[in-house]
């Protein structure tokens, strides 16, 4: 069978027949719509590598725009490039060559079609509540560890209405926002997603990620409340332009899901599940996920993520991970609130189509991880990530006995500088699924238990740049809010909020040096015999001219 | 690590077919594959690189050699206070040249640019492969990939009449 698969491969593709199959599919995707049809024309292998609804799906985000499915990729893509104007043209028979097989693309079509409604997964130790205390939730959870509720969302209306059919019905011509990373923008009508939906076969697929529901569907909120124990959100006091993104209306078909991540600048979520069920994997601040590397850049603390789509993760990596290794895990049922606290790695997949609310948070709990998070400088936020991964040079090589797969070190590139940390079982010199099952795995977590990596705000501030400042140092692009809204949210939490002053001073002492600048003032004050400012205009932020 | 402060440290790459090549690691560490051996210490002082024979590797040296960094280490060019633009300008030239290889080596070299990682090198080679589907007739695609037209006449027909659209 081999020996017949490369005949028909060798003849069929002649020079390119070198190249493994992943490679091709590569270059092929480089080939503009028209040239990918002609190429299907000249041989049997060519033909194949030029139908993968993949590349076709890989085309369309690159043109964007309106979306409207027509059933498969390549329809869609021809007839948004108009390309083909009458249906017919477009119909073609499936197409079997004997004597080829390809184990990437198998691989891959596996992923497409493989069902997960049996996929549930729950041990229970996520520990369920039906709900909370203020005072029981602050002292045993959060900042501490996930928890899922059965009875925050059960007065909701959103329990009824937010069913696909009742949605379709309500919102149809409403158009949504997706998640999908492409170059182009997509835009598309609820009643278009849900057509989608139905009929595609993604391994990725598009997924409704939507920040501005708010906006392009205002009913949506009056469906739902934050639950009581979610109530403080201190980036309430910005006005809603100003303020990050922080609420997400959700909706993806099985398969779909959130790859591994951190909540951005270190906020806390929750998520509230109506319809449908979710998988999640969740491993505590510091801890990397097996297969994923974290970049920060030297240069200005940009954060990137390298990891796997969340389903090939769970197929490819997950099988392979020792007992120690695994994640924290649960299924999270319709009704269902989880709680992420600060800093915690997660990656979800829904295992059928699910409607979700998400809303991101800063409370007096993870207030000064926020802040810290947004200083300038790359090492803390790669600490509070990465744990002592993200430690330079000395550290982690010398503390531990297994070097490899930990090791970080800069690196001069002609772009920027970043720092690669990897975590246990990160993928080897490959980015080649097909090798996924071949990695090795240092026992890092082990040795990391001698070490003292707390996520506490002392540990972790250690980690600061001294010498950096907010403002001489670039901002970081992937900090939540820019630096003058950082400044301003400081100074109205500072006006607004007199009874947490003793916490937002550590908090604005972390993200933008009050300290330093308030020692400035007290000398120029002192110098020129001027009033000591009042209580209320005493944190040196806002304008910077209290310090000229 | 003890690799930051010297400039100047060697490398030893071996290729399959029994050639030894000595680069400085700043060059070598243009391919993000080796660039992982080394950074987790799994590279001691030779690099047995697999799948790619010296004649292939020679040239994948010569292409990581011109396209380093001019930070210092590489000698006569960096010395000159040359224009960025005028650089890039002179590089694309000198890739311009490079590129202008037989079939086999090229496809070779896209095998080994993926195999090592290096990006700018994958995507000259794949260009270069790239233009010649774009621009060129279906016979043309055939004799340049020395692939053989493997379907039936009819099948032919009928994959020629459903891509009808390619060809307006």
């Amino acid at each position: 069978m081999e020996s017949a698969g490369n005949d028909r491969r060798g003849a069929a593709l002649g020079g390119l027949a070198v190249l493994p199959d992943e490679l091709l599919c590569a270059i092929v995707d480089l080939l503009q719509p028209t040239d990918i049809g002609r190429l299907a024309c000249v041989s049997s292998v060519m033909y194949i590598l030029c139908n993968e609804e993949p590349l076709w799906m890989s085309k369309y985000l690159f043109v964007g725009g309106h979306f409207e499915y027509k059933g498969s990729w390549k329809k869609t893509t021809l007839s948004r490039l108009n390309l083909c104007s009458e249906k017919s043209e477009l119909e073609q028979k499936a197409r079997h060559f004997d004597g080829f097989n390809s184990l990437y693309l198998y691989r891959r079509w596996y992923r497409c079609f493989t069902t997960l409604s049996s996929y549930s997964f729950d041990n229970g130790h996520v520990e369920r509540k039906d709900d909370l205390s203020l005072d029981h939730f602050r002292s045993q959870y959060d900042g501490k560890g996930p928890v899922l509720l059965g009875k925050l969302a059960e007065s909701w209306p959103a329990r009824t209405k937010w069913s696909m059919q009742q949605l379709v019905h309500d919102y149809g011509e409403v158009t949504f926002r997706i998640s999908q990373r492409s170059p182009k923008k997509i835009i598309m009508k609820l009643k278009d997603y849900v057509s989608y939906m139905e009929l595609q076969h993604d391994e990725d697929p598009l997924y409704i990620f939507d920040d501005k529901f708010g906006e392009s569907a205002p009913a949506l909120l009056e469906d739902y409340r934050v639950p009581h124990l979610f109530q403080e959100d201190l980036f309430d006091v910005l006005d809603y332009e100003q303020r990050p993104a922080f609420r997400w209306f959700i909706i993806g078909p099985e398969r779909s899901g959130a790859s591994w991540h951190v909540d951005p600048g270190l906020t806390s979520a929750w998520n509230t599940l109506l319809c449908g069920r979710k998988r999640w994997a969740l491993y505590p601040p510091g801890r990397v996920p097996g297969g994923v590397t974290v970049h920060v850049s030297a240069e200005d603390g940009d954060v990137d993520i390298d990891t796997p789509t969340s389903l090939q993760w769970w197929l490819d990596i997950y099988p392979h991970l020792a007992e120690h290794e695994k994640p924290l895990e649960c299924t999270q049922l319709p009704g269902e609130t989880i709680f992420v606290p600060s800093g915690w790695w997660h990656c979800v997949l829904n295992l059928e189509t699910t409607v979700a609310v998400t809303q991101n948070f800063v409370n007096q709990s993870n207030f000064e991880h926020v802040c810290l998070d947004m200083a300038p400088g790359h090492c803390h936020k790669g600490v509070c990530r990465a744990g002592l991964l993200a430690v330079p040079g000395k550290s982690v090589r010398d503390m531990e006995n297994h070097p490899p797969g930990t090791i970080t070190l800069n690196h001069n590139d002609m772009t920027r500088t970043e720092e690669r940390l990897k975590g246990s079982g990160s993928v080897r010199a490959s980015n080649s699924e097909s090798q996924y099952s071949s990695f090795e795995f240092s026992d890092v977590d082990k040795s990391l238990e001698n070490q003292v990596f707390s996520y506490d705000i002392g540990f972790l501030s250690q980690f600061l740049e001294k010498e950096k400042d907010h403002y001489t140092s670039v901002w970081s692009p992937t900090n939540p809010i820019g630096q003058r809204e950082a400044r301003e949210w400081l100074r109205r939490l500072w006006v607004l909020k007199p009874e947490l002053r003793g916490l937002i001073w550590k908090g604005a002492c972390l993200a933008i040096n009050v300290d330093k600048w308030y020692a400035c003032l007290e000398e120029i004050r002192a110098c020129h015999s001027l009033p000591a400012p009042s209580e209320d205009e005493k944190l040196p932020v806002g304008t910077g001219l209290h310090c000229l | 690590m003890a690799t930051r402060e010297a400039g100047k440290k060697m490398i030893m790459l071996k290729s399959p077919d029994g050639m030894e090549f000595e680069v400085e690691e700043a060059v070598a560490m243009e391919s993000q594959t080796i660039r992982k051996m080394i950074e987790d210490d799994c590279a001691d002082t030779a690099i047995l690189i697999p799948n790619i024979n010296s004649k292939i590797l020679s040239r994948v040296i010569e292409y990581c050699n011109k396209h380093v960094p001019t930070t210092g280490a590489t000698g006569a060019a960096a010395s000159d206070t040359v224009a960025p633009a005028a650089l890039a300008e002179d590089l694309k030239i000198w890739d311009a040249e490079f590129i202008k290889v037989n079939r086999a080596t090229r496809f070779n070299l896209i095998q080994a640019a993926s195999y090592l990682n290096i990006k700018g090198l994958l995507d000259l080679t794949s260009q270069t492969t790239i233009d010649t589907i774009s621009d060129n007739s279906l016979e043309e695609i055939r004799s340049f990939l020395s692939t053989k037209n493997d379907y039936l006449p009819e099948e032919e027909q009928t994959i020629r009449r459903e891509n009808q659209w390619a060809f307006q």
